[in-house]
């Protein structure tokens, strides 16, 4: 998507995230209660989750050292002293009146997010800290009735605040920044980047100056959950503010909501009064203080990172840079992409999976995990196209069957007659037929109507039912046509 | 005074407690009289000492990663004046 808003010349257009990544942890930050995604209402509480009187937390170490190792892979720094802090308001999915949070001391400090653009250009995107909080409960409004209903399941698991510097110029450098972003956690493993159900969720900051002046006042969209709505956020906001400007209005700062029903953002209510939250040192915990042997040791155990990945694919395999990205922006896919390539032709492979095999899968809305299609059996119908057997074209209607059936790619050809026809005698009677057949289209050929070649390439491969070897149903008609 | 009327009656919004006109006169006097004292703290000289966080000199402990909490509907909803199907019925509050 591109910036309307951006396409006015006078303006920029600045942007900060700060992104909430739900920890991956089998239990939560404070209390050994399961984290798991979908139980019944205030089935997942216990009495600190719930804030009953009396309760101390007690931090899980694998939520430290998921924090870590996400710092670790954003080239951030880790520090080694942090501090966690009551962040204080009222709302009623907030049991304590207060959130566990970390203020002036985080885990994480400076790090970075590289971009790839889509002209091949690299934009590098700062990341201002990452820190451990709680996440809050939630509350479900049901537009008939006077009452919120509050479920605190997810009340109590680890979030991973992830602040970006205000570097994004547009809502598509902003989309980028979320994508990678969510691969980079992906391949660490430390959130699954759910966003529809809420495992990744965005704060996105915006204003707008006229090149060259000071920061504008900026506008903070709270809790936006997609990345299409991040980016339709950005484009409404953006206006917004240029036209309240160029009327001679100033911005203020607020916190605003985005409606993805209506496509525009508007001040919140509830959080009107501005934000005052009074931070302080939670008695309840000692300062968190880490051992460089053990950051080291999580650094070792760190798996290769998209960015490196893309590069080893590039020089390894002789993929471009846009394939490798394609490859690896999803681990699975790239992990895929290894299985099948052993032994075999990497362009080949890059374009079956990226191509054939990625439609099918899209257009059955299958996974590559769920899919009746494995590494092996897309290994074996490449081998195929390799050695000969069957064409490009004919390939994907294999790989239809294999998708419908499971069948594997021999059983297939077999079965159906489809292996290709490389008999050269063969193809030229067929031709010779077609031409035959045509007399007056050959004459316009001969004429100057070079267009007509594809013409009787498709009568060939029609004939034949696509299973002519269409390099050599080229030579031949070639041969045939240029003949006087 | 160390802290002035309209700071309390702030306070007091953000903590959600209302107070009358001579509460919050009263409570501006006792906030100011503390704030005073604790002022005096500020006359120290803390150039060289660190900022400390904790009283007590030991590290934070930290659990493994492992679910030793079951379910607790009834006790979590006990206090609550109202329950529905599982949830916690509050005045809506919405956006």
């Amino acid at each position: 998507m591109t910036s309307k808003a951006n396409n006015n010349l006078n303006w920029e257009i600045i942007i900060g995230l700060e992104v909430h990544a739900q920890v991956v942890s089998n239990s939560k930050l404070f209390s050994g209660m399961s984290t798991t995604y979908g139980g019944e209402p205030n089935t997942q509480v216990s009495y600190i989750d719930a804030a009953f009187p009396g309760m101390l937390p007690v931090i899980n170490k694998f939520c430290i050292e998921q924090a870590v190792r996400t710092g670790l892979g954003l080239k951030a720094k880790i520090n080694m002293e942090s501090v966690f802090d009551r962040k204080n308001y009222f709302y009623a999915d907030l049991p304590a009146g207060y959130q566990i949070s970390q203020f002036e001391n985080p885990i994480v400090g400076k790090g970075q997010v590289i971009l790839d653009m889509p002209d091949g250009t690299i934009r590098e995107i700062g990341i201002t800290r990452l820190h451990l909080e709680q996440d809050a409960g939630k509350s479900i409004h049901d537009s008939n009735s006077a009452n919120s209903y509050v479920d605190l399941n997810r009340a109590g698991i680890a979030l991973m605040e992830i602040v970006s510097e205000p570097d994004m110029r547009s809502s598509e450098e902003a989309g980028l920044f979320l994508k990678k972003l969510r691969t980079i956690l992906r391949y660490l493993g430390t959130c699954d980047g759910n966003m529809e159900q809420g495992s990744m969720r965005a704060d996105v900051n915006v204003s707008v100056r006229r090149y060259g002046e000071e920061l504008g006042t900026r506008c903070e969209i709270k809790n936006v959950n997609s990345i299409r709505f991040v980016q339709q956020a950005i484009e409404y906001e953006s206006k917004r503010q240029i036209k309240e400007i160029e009327l001679g209005n100033k911005i203020v700062q607020e916190t605003r909501l985005f409606d993805p029903k209506n496509f525009e953002t508007r001040p919140m209510r509830s959080k009107e009064e501005s934000h005052d939250y009074r931070y302080f040192p939670d008695p309840d915990l000692l300062p968190l203080k880490l051992s460089q042997t053990w950051i080291d040791q999580i650094s070792k155990s760190l798996p290769e990172l998209p960015d490196d990945r893309k590069q080893r694919f590039c020089s390894e395999y002789g993929l471009s840079i846009y394939d490798s990205g394609l490859l690896v922006d999803d681990k699975e896919t790239a992990d895929f992409f290894e299985e099948v390539v052993l032994k075999r032709d990497p362009k080949l492979v890059a374009n079956i999976v990226l191509g054939d095999f990625y439609g099918f899968l899209n257009k059955l809305g299958q996974n590559i995990n769920n899919s009746r299609v494995s590494s092996k059996s897309l290994g074996e119908l490449i081998d195929l196209i390799s050695n000969k057997i069957i064409s490009g074209r004919i390939s994907k209607e294999v790989l239809e069957i294999m998708f419908q059936t499971g069948q594997s790619p021999k059983e297939i050809v077999e079965e159906k007659g489809l292996k290709q026809i490389s008999n050269i005698d063969e193809i030229e009677k067929i031709v010779d037929t077609i031409l035959d057949e045509n007399i007056e289209k050959v004459n316009e050929f001969k004429n100057g109507k070079e267009k007509l070649f594809g013409f009787f390439v498709g009568q060939v491969m029609k004939k034949t039912e696509g299973k002519a070897n269409p390099q050599l149903v080229n030579e031949i008609l070639t041969k045939k046509l240029n003949k006087n | 005074m160390a802290i002035d009327r309209k700071t309390v009656e702030k306070i007091s919004s953000l903590a959600k407690i209302k107070l009358n006109d001579t509460e919050a006169d009263e409570i501006t006097n006792e906030l100011s009289n503390i704030l005073e004292w604790i002022d005096q703290l500020n006359k120290v000289d803390t150039k060289n000492t660190p900022p400390m966080t904790g009283v007590i000199k030991s590290n934070l402990y930290q659990r493994d990663d492992l679910i030793t909490e079951d379910k607790k509907l009834d006790e979590i909803l006990i206090n609550s004046p109202e329950t529905t199907e599982g949830f916690f019925v509050v005045p809506r509050v919405v956006d």
